[in-house]
């Protein structure tokens, strides 16, 4: 009897043996490409025999279904491509297919994401959290053996509003607008704003307790002017140095690892991925604008900007119990698309203004007429992100010398007539800590809602997103980028003045892991913030903008 | 059975539960399933699973070097972690050769104790696991050789025992 036992032992690990073989062949066939962690969960990329996306829900922690909702960002926003009530998710590459047309001529150049939005339901409340999942589209186009596992966690506590600040808020913005006015008459080169506005329904979902409406507002604002390098002055200069002729210009060359990294409303934090990432610039060095008699303009300024288009996308839940009531929301931000090849420059006037269209309506206009003034005027971005002193140029009877506090590697400067200070910046010389990256899209929405006074609860979401940190951040990689800002003071021969020069500075946030393999992909290494900026002024260096 | 034929037991046994873990896990994660944390493929996981691959054999070996008291397998298993430790301090990638190379030692070492030569021949090949996979990972499966030939081995132990044990006539 033993012997007959021991035997069947024998059989069994034999058995055992060529199954552990067998798996172990199996498990080799899907390997990790790459990934790259978000707040609230991870994305993967393994060599599969399946190639297609697949979404886990998890609720703290443990797997439970969620409503699962997935977007497939456009070049002009997002769809709604799915919604299932499950643990699981699977959508094949070829569900994708349909709208590859729209990335055809960038599917090599651009990455982009779809954006995944998982919600639990507990009665009279819902949780939600968000996600994208960069893809290339040349993945769906080939049909690349390649499955991307995405896992979101969502935390079960509502976001919470601070009404009594958003009121003070909406209070404080409302003034800073009547007393920016009445409008300056500088309006005959407005900064055009275009907003287009939709609402969809999307598929209701039921249970025991009760019945649950999602729905999705989405603001796609065309042509926003992204700041990558940027150069200010403030009017003080102008009055107290008598320049007759101030100019500003740059000159951009080469190529940048760009990353649109997107943000939203999660309990956990706001980093929920990259939506749109893409290898831009050009071949050969080509100056972006060259700009003279600034001097006219109240506050110059001027800058190299990308061209793109930004979504905000608020995902609501509709809460039906003998009366309806949004119980829960949870807001996107994202850059859906930039174009990689082009690159423009804009001159911009405080007393300029930006008309914001709205569905093709005029709707809103703010003082100034540029990127950068919406920052500054509005969000005061030079107080809330410290500047660093540069240094300061001292000229006088033909000599002028140049001061610096922090240690840029090469500072050009001399005196000629006219009088130039040439800052050279160059992917090895940009200063060890990397520029302010604009809120802008944050900026734009606490603008745009002035707009709609009868949606508090719209303005006061995002309201209380930007005091919870979240911050929108558009990275960069300076690879190879060489960038020569220039500005020149024609002053008279025997003038005497100076000028303090500061920079934004604001440290990284995060870093991403190296992620997909060198065929198709983005190698990201480290992440600088997007924008390098200068203020000049004449009174001090702290970088205030001020008069 | 004997110490070495409950030792060739335990090793298929480890191996096949140890792919098993993970044949759930990559069933759960790359399909429509349900998944739960614990199951959940992640990069920790993955990078895991070869971790124990590196780990597995040298403490295997160990023990049949208690077991079997035969200095070479001790001197391949010696080898081989100093080859590792060394490794994981100085991350040179001469040191990566050498441990793929006292690998095969470690491996080839314990060879005198198989009686069945298939079982022999398959656990030799299973001694070039790691050098494979440097050309890629996927060859980290020629280990799962040296649990066949345990198997085998096993197997054959038993039936010699049988034999033994069975009346001459």
């Amino acid at each position: 009897m033993a012997l007959h036992n021991e035997k069947l032992f024998g059989i069994l690990a034999i058995i055992l043996a060529a199954l552990a073989s067998l798996i172990s062949l199996v498990i080799q066939m899907q390997y990790l490409i790459g990934y790259y962690q978000t707040s609230n969960g991870i994305v993967e990329y393994f060599s599969s025999l399946d190639p297609g996306f697949t979404i886990k829900s998890y609720l703290d922690g443990n797997a439970k279904p969620a409503l699962i909702t997935v977007f497939i960002n456009l070049p002009n926003g997002s769809i709604p491509i799915e919604e299932k009530f499950t643990q699981s998710l699977y959508i094949p590459f070829s569900k994708l297919d349909p709208y590859m047309k729209y990335w055809a001529e960038w599917a090599n150049k651009a990455n982009t994401s779809l954006v995944i939005i998982a919600t639990y339901f507990n009665g009279a409340e819902a949780y939600s959290s968000a996600e994208e999942i960069e893809y290339s589209p040349s993945w769906i186009m080939d049909n690349i053996n390649i499955q991307i596992i995405a896992k979101i966690n969502v935390i079960s506590k509502p976001i919470p509003i601070n009404w009594g600040f958003i009121k003070q808020q909406i209070l404080e913005l409302r003034q800073t607008l009547e007393q920016s006015s009445p409008l300056a008459n500088e309006t005959s080169h407005p900064y055009i704003v275009n907003v287009t506005v939709q609402n969809r329904k999307l598929e209701p979902y039921s249970d025991s307790s009760g019945s649950y409406y999602p729905g999705f507002v989405e603001y796609v604002i065309h042509n926003v002017q992204i700041p990558i390098v940027w150069i200010k002055m403030s009017n003080n200069v102008v009055w107290k140095n008598s320049f007759n002729v101030i100019s500003l210009s740059a000159v951009a060359s080469g190529y940048i690892n760009f990353y649109a990294i997107a943000n939203s409303s999660n309990y956990e934090g706001p980093y929920i991925g990259v939506s749109l990432s893409e290898f831009s610039g050009w071949g050969g060095s080509f100056p972006v604008a060259y700009q003279y008699s600034l001097k006219k303009l109240d506050n110059p300024g001027y800058y190299v900007y990308d061209n793109a288009t930004i979504e905000i996308l608020k995902y609501t839940i509709w809460y039906v119990n003998g009366q309806s009531e949004p119980i829960n929301n949870v807001t996107v931000f994202q850059v859906v698309w930039t174009n990689p090849t082009k690159f423009s420059g804009a001159a911009e006037n405080s007393a300029g203004v930006t008309h914001v269209y709205v569905n093709g309506k005029l709707n809103n206009t703010l003082i100034g007429n540029g990127t950068l003034n919406l920052l500054i005027n509005y969000l005061q971005l030079t107080h809330e992100f410290s500047p660093k002193p540069n240094g300061y140029l001292n000229w006088s009877h033909y000599t002028a010398v140049f001061h610096y506090y922090s240690s840029p590697k090469t500072v050009v400067y001399g005196l000629w007539n006219p009088i130039w200070l040439d800052y050279v910046v160059t992917s090895n010389y940009l200063p060890a800590e990397v520029i302010l990256s604009p809120a802008f899209p944050i900026t734009m929405e606490l603008l745009l809602s002035l707009s709609f006074p009868e949606t508090p609860l719209w303005l006061g979401l995002l309201l209380n997103i930007k005091f919870s940190n979240t911050t929108f951040y558009i990275s960069q990689d300076y690879e190879s980028l060489s960038l020569q800002i220039w500005l020149g003071l024609d002053t008279k021969y025997n003038n005497s003045g100076h000028i303090y020069i500061s920079y934004l500075n604001y440290p990284l946030p995060l870093q991403l892991e190296p992620n997909i393999g060198s065929t198709i992909t983005i190698n990201v290494t480290a992440l600088t913030l997007q924008s390098l900026g200068f203020i000049y002024n004449y009174s001090s260096y702290d970088g205030v903008y001020n008069e | 059975m004997n110490k070495l034929s409950y030792f060739f037991l335990s090793y298929v046994i480890f191996f096949f539960a140890f792919n098993f873990y993970y044949f759930l896990s990559y069933m759960t994660t790359f399909t429509s399933l349900p998944t739960p944390s614990f199951f959940l493929l992640t990069p920790t996981t993955y990078h895991l699973y070869y971790k124990i691959l590196l780990i597995a054999p040298p403490i295997f070996l160990f023990t049949l070097y208690i077991i079997t008291r035969k200095k070479l397998i001790l001197a391949g298993v010696m080898t081989y972690l100093i080859s590792l430790v060394a490794f994981i301090i100085f991350k040179n990638l001469y040191l990566q050769f050498s441990i793929d190379f006292s690998a095969i030692f470690m491996m080839l070492s314990p060879l005198s104790l198989f009686k069945n030569r298939i079982a022999m021949t398959l656990w030799a090949i299973s001694a070039l696991y790691l050098i494979f996979s440097l050309s890629s990972p996927s060859f980290m499966s020629l280990i799962m050789l040296s649990v066949i030939a345990s198997a085998i081995e096993l197997l054959s132990n038993i039936k010699q025992e049988e034999n033994k044990r069975l009346p001459p006539f």
